[in-house]
């Protein structure tokens, strides 16, 4: 009996200690934060380069307590890039109170794609930050940073200066280079070539479809085209390997003001500097808009979700991240400050966003005008390769890759094993794509792994196209399971022959956990040498993988 | 059994012992079993109250106040819910059923006129202007002493003839890198600054400040000049509060004149110092945003709601609250307080030196409902909004 009044007792004190709300001693709390059962869930979609921020203030935001009508709000985030948030938005495969993309453009283009001009209900402001073409502090100040205004058109005269930096007293740096994302993905490639197209006709308003499609234009567009070194998918990669490679990888490349401070931040050994247009820039104002499909109650919630957003703390710690804020009773300091490479007076004019027949025609201009390239595709079929169906599901990764490639982009083929063999020459893929995927097709699986073979075969076919009028990108995209064990040349025979020749090799290292690792390691000193990026997947992210390669180029 | 019952009434005390303690050491936030059980609460009187956003810090402060005093009606507490919306989009959204306030404060009178046009809602009694607020031009002193270097007559004009294709800030004497001159107001579709800003430029351009008519907006030579100012402005934002922020916030780059509430520019001062200084230009003759406060007769409102909104209406209306206003850049509409009323914070004192008037100045006559409307007309034709 004295048990079961001590169990009893035991029983109450925890039930006490409960109802209480202190804390649990043990159970299955993993940290994820729980919606309370009578909560009003409200959740918000938002660009990718908030999530630092967002992640903290929603979780923060949901420890008030905030209520509306007695109801606890909750706030669920989810990381979306401003593109794809558009489109799942667009076929209803997306439901959000709340859309944050980078900047209220997206907003314009779902209106407009949608045929919906009340789709939203509000759209604010939350932080702003400018784009701007960052660049090496040195480079910039042989330029005449910052006292001198610099624009596109000084880096399209340093372009086709055949002195390249030297024109500026520094022909150790070699010619001008740069880096463009993909204006179908990122906010800040379509900002960066709307700057080009108003810079390209003199224009600072009234952007128009004629415009852009002007041969002016498209001359503008293809010079500038010369001076990049490569197409990305996102800024992320120029920035790492700018960290990685320094001076010699590339002289700029156009951001938001955010990444270069971010890069600042992490202490580089050579600072970047914010040069904004003096042609003009944009404003990318990471808008939170309010979706008409909210209820009352949910809009009303956002509204308080809005105001916590904009409360001095919220913005102090956006700052912390380095976008300006949009609260104007929060001052500027750093990092939006000259020690992180930024000017806090930021642009001196900015460019409208202009109507969206037109940004779909500039998209399309630069597509037919955007920096050819040749690329030499070299695929390792060595005997693993037939395990877990790799090289089937690399055949159909190549296909995906070949179709997202221009008619005019000159294409090749070498498979290698024990040997590399020259299987289709490099030609325009409007010439050879039947080639192509008859060749691809027929790989089959056999032998050794001869890496250095199979990139000296696909570089001769580079070295022996005949000269065009225009500058193209060149590129190797290999793609392999394994570790270097049968060529005939060596490393430094490869590195050697590689150097100079602005020859840029994509590795891919594809299979399985350790299938990756031993690829790495003779893929990474390749990697170092050709400045560019190792990619790493398996089976199930081939498609991703080659969907990313092809916006290289 | 007597040992039994010995060690449960223990037990019983030592739950109490470990629960004080627990809320000494404040670890039962939610000590409910713990407190004291009131009365039942009676609940609340809710005020949905929509309001024009260019007001909300005012609002919001005033609101704080007002709830400061625990409100109560017949022994109910008084709950204010508050929310910002353009001003013509308060009455759109009432209008399509989005929207269902107790009341509502749009920034003038013409949206009250056009809420009573419909058969949505209702007035309960005469809507009353709780503060007061002329438009005006606001824009980055450094470029609007070249824009506008003497008489501010003339100013519309000279506005209109800077939006030319060939004109840049450079061949006003201006720097090359600030490109061309920008100009903008709020969505005449969804604000009535916005709304205003074009019956502003009617007026104007046909010299006259009242008698505004359907003639003189279908006049060809207005719309097309009235088309060269709106062609070039790239975007007509939904709220004059957030366009306001964001004219603030980007600084120069973006807009170099802007139509704007006179509260506006006076509580941005020194917001926007991190630019520079800011100036306030008053057009010829202009209108006054007096914000009336308009109770709704509504099937979706209640006969407390609307006596509670009613003591908050009062509570704006008296002095603290009017003083109150001085801080957030309004003008009072209580006479008993004046504008330099000695109110620690008062921003008048200080916005005297931005070009703020102390005598409200002239204003044109607000045209009749079909006027605005052609005119909201012209402008979507025009710019395809």
């Amino acid at each position: 009996m004295r048990r079961i009044s001590l169990i009893l007792l035991m029983t109450l004190i925890g039930a006490t200690l409960a109802a209480c709300g202190a804390p649990s001693l043990g159970g299955t709390d993993n940290g994820t934060p729980q919606a309370p059962s009578n909560a009003l869930k409200i959740n918000i979609a938002y660009s990718p380069e908030k999530e630092g921020w967002l992640k903290d203030r929603i979780a923060a935001f949901n420890a008030t307590n905030t209520k509306i009508n007695n109801q606890p709000i909750f706030v669920e985030g989810v990381n979306k890039s401003s593109g794809a948030a558009r489109t799942e938005i667009k076929n209803g495969q997306l439901k959000t109170t709340i859309w944050s993309p980078s900047a209220s453009t997206w907003l314009e283009v779902l209106k407009q794609e949608s045929g919906n001009p009340n789709v939203a209900v509000s759209a604010k402001p939350l932080v702003l930050t400018p784009v701007v073409i960052s660049m090496w502090k040195p480079m910039a100040e042989a330029m005449g940073y910052p006292n001198k205004p610099i624009g596109w058109g000084d880096m399209l005269a340093l372009i086709n200066d055949p002195q390249g930096w030297g024109k500026f007293g520094h022909p150790e740096w070699g010619r001008f280079s740069w880096g463009h994302t993909d204006p179908e993905i990122s906010t800040s490639a379509l900002s960066t070539l709307l700057a080009e197209f108003y810079a390209a006709v003199g224009k600072q308003r009234g952007l128009t479809v004629a415009d852009v499609q002007s041969p002016k234009s498209q001359q503008f567009i293809r010079d500038l085209g010369k001076g990049i070194k490569h197409y990305g998918y996102n800024t992320l990669v120029f920035s790492d390997n700018m960290r990685k490679f320094g001076v010699s990888y590339i002289s700029a490349f156009p951001v938001e003001e955010i990444t270069l401070i971010d890069f600042n931040k992490k202490a580089p050994q050579v600072p970047l500097v914010a040069i904004y247009p003096k042609e003009g820039t944009f404003w990318h104002d990471d808008p939170f808009i309010v979706m008409a499909s909210a209820s009352s109650a949910e809009q009303q919630a956002a509204d308080q979700f809005f105001n916590f957003l904009l409360t001095a703390d919220s913005q102090k710690l956006a700052m912390s991240f380095g976008f300006r804020p949009a609260n104007n009773d929060v001052q500027l300091s750093d990092p939006v400050s000259p020690a992180f490479g930024v000017q806090p007076q930021g642009p001196q004019n900015t460019l409208p966003v202009p109507p969206a027949e037109v940004i779909v025609a500039a998209k399309n201009t630069w597509a037919q005008n955007r920096k050819r390239a040749d690329i030499m595709l070299v695929v390792d079929v060595s005997g693993s390769m037939q395990d877990d169906n790799k090289l089937d599901q690399v055949k159909a990764g190549l296909g995906s890759f070949l179709q997202r490639i221009l008619p005019d982009d000159r294409v090749g083929l070498v498979s290698f094993s024990s040997t590399a063999n020259v299987d289709v020459p490099l030609a325009p893929l409007s010439q050879n794509r039947a080639a192509l995927d008859t060749a691809i097709q027929a790989l089959r699986p056999n032998g050794k792994t001869a890496i250095y073979d199979g990139l000296m075969a696909g570089k001769s076919e580079l070295d022996n196209l005949p000269a065009e009028k225009e500058e193209r990108i060149k590129a190797i995209v290999l793609l392999t399971d394994g570790q270097e064990n049968a060529s005939s040349n060596t490393f430094e025979q490869l590195k050697g022959a590689f150097n100079e020749t602005g020859i840029s090799i994509f590795p891919v290292a594809y299979g399985s956990a350790d299938d990756q690792k031993q690829a790495a390691s003779t893929l990474q000193p390749i990697v170092d040498f050709s400045r560019t990026i190792l990619v790493q997947g398996s089976t199930g992210d081939i498609a991703q993988i080659f969907d990313n390669l092809s916006r290289y180029f | 059994m007597r040992q039994i019952a010995r060690f449960v009434a223990f037990g019983y005390f030592a739950i109490v012992i470990i629960a004080a303690a627990l809320q000494l050491v404040g670890l039962a936030q939610f000590a409910a079993p713990f407190n004291v059980i009131p009365a039942p609460a009676r609940p609340p009187i809710v005020v949905n109250l929509v309001y024009s956003s260019e007001q909300r810090e005012w609002i919001t402060a005033a609101a704080q106040q007002f709830a400061a005093g625990k409100p109560t009606l017949r022994g109910r507490p008084i709950q204010i819910t508050l929310q910002d919306r353009g001003s013509k989009t308060i009455i759109d959204d009432i209008m399509q059923g989005r929207s269902q306030p107790t009341a509502i404060i749009p920034a003038g009178s013409a949206q009250i006129s056009e809420l009573q046009q419909s058969n949505k809602a209702k007035l309960a009694g005469t809507p009353q202007p709780i503060a007061l607020s002329p438009l005006v031009l606001v824009g980055w002193k450094e470029r609007t002493d070249l824009l506008f270097p003497n008489s501010t007559q003339d100013i519309w004009v000279r506005l209109h003839d800077a939006l030319k294709p060939d004109v840049k800030w450079v061949t006003l004497g201006g720097k090359d890198e600030w490109g061309p001159v920008k100009f903008a107001h709020a969505s005449p579709r969804a604000t009535n600054s916005g709304a205003e800003t074009l019956m502003l430029l009617a007026y104007n351009y046909h010299k006259k400040a009242q008698g505004l008519t359907v003639g003189d907006v279908n006049d060809s030579g207005f719309q097309s000049w009235l088309n060269d100012i709106e062609s070039v402005i790239p975007n007509f934002p939904e709220s004059t509060d957030s366009f306001f922020s964001s004219f603030l916030s980007q600084g120069p780059s973006a807009n170099d004149v802007v139509v704007a509430y006179e509260n506006q520019a006076v509580m941005g001062i020194e917001r926007a110092k991190k630019w520079g200084a800011i100036q306030v230009i008053y057009p010829p003759a202009t209108t006054l945003a007096d914000h009336p406060f308009a109770i709704l007769d509504a099937a979706w409102v209640a006969p407390e709601q609307q006596e509670a909104a009613g003591l908050f209406r009062d509570y704006l209306l008296g002095e603290p609250a009017q003083r109150l206003a001085l801080r957030y850049g309004f003008r009072p509409a209580n006479a008993a307080v004046p504008l330099t009323a000695n109110e620690p914070n008062n921003m008048f004192p200080a916005a005297l030196n931005i070009g703020v008037q102390k005598d409200l100045p002239s204003s044109v006559e607000l045209p009749p409902p079909e006027v605005q409307d052609a005119l909201v007309k012209l402008w979507g034709q025009q710019t395809g909004r």
